[in-house]
């Protein structure tokens, strides 16, 4: 495992720490690495580019990135995930976050030193921690803010968004995040589609 | 009175009196010599900045055992209140049954120790025509720059610097100068060249949220420094990058802009300039 998959299964775990459903550990990242991405069934991207379809873009879009591989994609989509959960546009500032140096403590040393701290420090915000399973399932601001970290975080390691329509967002986005990050890694390592790039 | 002095005692021992303080314009900074002092200097217009102290190893295992505990506590009430579900619902019962708690799953809330401080960009220690100096005592130790907030009806998350930034040490009896911290808001005019790249261009229709901008210009001699401070050798923060952080907020995310001779992109690669290493 080289140093870029070394980094992901913290994030991974993270992202998947209010996610009961998909609750893992950090060995799950691995399991999904492993995956034969021709397992992997993602839905077409072929559909009408007419402006139902243009106009929101802005709203539904996958990423790609010339000569990336469905391994580091996938590592990739894991750990852009976990950044995106998104609780509210205003969430309180915790007073603690679980993040330092390693213990010495041969036991302690092997698990992850850097927890999420929790709903009941966001005040009402966190309510909302539980059910945040599917993005396609958050409403109107919180997909906002979702789709707000994604582009920042898949960005910055130079994927470009390209528009889709709702039905594809929802074929790619309504299952477990499991399966959420082997198709969004599957098309992102794919030969480029055919769609217009999404201008936010 | 016995409540009243209940309430100061459990006020002065709270989290969030007993580690960092900032002082304002007017103040008399007590000096103790196992604390640490910052300068920051901010611009006229500012988000607050939020600072995150790390935890020690003793601290960590101290959060670990606590929050197993908690977890082991909370354990047989839920599972009996989810076996309770499953036999109401074969029973005829619709209610849905949640999924089994779990350590990893499991939501805790410590109130035993802090390590974020927020500086509040709207109390300077000192005011100049370059801009507001903040000044804060604090237990010393590692910091890292994690984000920006801002103040209404509490305290609130703009962004957090999830993806880079930068650390330094805060020793005790010091004054540890950060130079001058920038934030940026989308939209506004890029008063700062460094965060040129940073801060948005996303305002389209339908609106868009953008996290704000963040970045540093290290401290240099002609920025100025109070001349209230109080009589403790000043040192220069002398900044590393910092590698990745969780999005512990459920807040946006976003990365402190490139500073010059400290942090560094390659694509997501974080890079610490002064070693030329990357940093998870």
């Amino acid at each position: 495992m080289n140093s870029r998959y070394r980094i992901a299964p913290v994030m991974l775990a993270a992202a998947f720490i209010s996610s009961p459903a998909a609750a893992q550990s950090a060995t799950s990242l691995d399991t999904l690495i492993a995956t034969d991405p021709t397992t992997v069934i993602a839905p077409s991207l072929d559909f009408p580019h007419d402006k139902d379809a243009q106009s929101t873009y802005w709203k539904y879009f996958i990423f790609h990135k010339d000569g990336v591989d469905f391994r580091t994609a996938v590592a990739d989509v894991s750990e852009c995930e976990s950044y995106s959960k998104i609780n509210d546009m205003f969430v309180r500032v915790p007073e603690l976050v679980p993040y330092g140096t390693a213990s010495t403590n041969p036991a302690s040393a092997q698990q992850d030193r850097r927890y999420q701290v929790k709903s009941t420090q966001f005040g009402v915000a966190g309510l909302l921690l539980g059910g945040l399973v599917s993005s396609y399932t958050l409403g109107p601001v919180l997909r906002r803010l979702y789709n707000t970290n994604q582009r920042n975080c898949m960005g910055f390691k130079g994927y470009k968004p390209y528009g889709v329509t709702e039905q594809i967002a929802k074929a790619i986005e309504g299952g477990t995040i499991q399966q959420r990050i082997l198709i969004k890694a599957k098309i992102a390592s794919n030969p480029i589609p055919a769609l217009e790039e999404s201008q936010p | 009175m016995r409540i009243l002095l209940a309430i100061i005692t459990a006020l002065l021992l709270s989290p969030a009196t007993a580690r960092a303080q900032q002082f304002r314009e007017g103040d008399t900074v007590p000096v103790s010599p196992d604390r640490g002092y910052v300068l920051m200097r901010l611009p006229e217009r500012s988000y607050n900045v939020l600072l995150m102290r790390y935890l020690t190893p003793e601290q960590l295992d101290k959060f670990d055992a606590a929050r197993r505990a908690a977890f082991e506590a909370a354990k047989p009430k839920a599972d009996a209140d989810r076996a309770k579900i499953i036999a109401d619902n074969a029973k005829g019962g619709t209610k849905k049954v949640p999924d089994e708690l779990t350590l990893d799953t499991f939501v805790f809330r410590y109130d035993m120790m802090a390590n974020v401080l927020i500086i509040k960009a709207k109390y300077p220690f000192a005011t100049d025509t370059t801009g507001k100096s903040h000044l804060f005592g604090l237990p010393p130790g590692t910091y890292a720059i994690i984000g920006m907030s801002f103040t209404g009806g509490g305290e609130h998350m703009n962004s957090c610097a999830c993806m880079g930034s930068v650390k330094f040490e805060v020793k005790p009896g010091r004054i540890t100068d950060m130079g001058l911290v920038l934030t940026g808001t989308v939209g506004a005019p890029v008063e700062y060249p460094e965060l040129a790249n940073y801060t948005g261009k996303t305002i389209v229709h339908p609106p868009q949220p953008v996290p704000g901008a963040i970045g540093l210009r290290p401290y240099d001699p002609a920025m100025p420094r109070p001349t209230t401070l109080p009589a403790l050798p000043i040192e220069v923060a002398d900044y590393r990058a910092q590698g990745r952080i969780p999005n512990f907020f459920y807040s946006m995310i976003t990365r402190m802009a490139p500073v010059k001779g400290v942090l560094d992109y390659k694509l997501d690669k974080i890079i610490d300039v002064k070693s030329g290493e990357e940093v998870p």
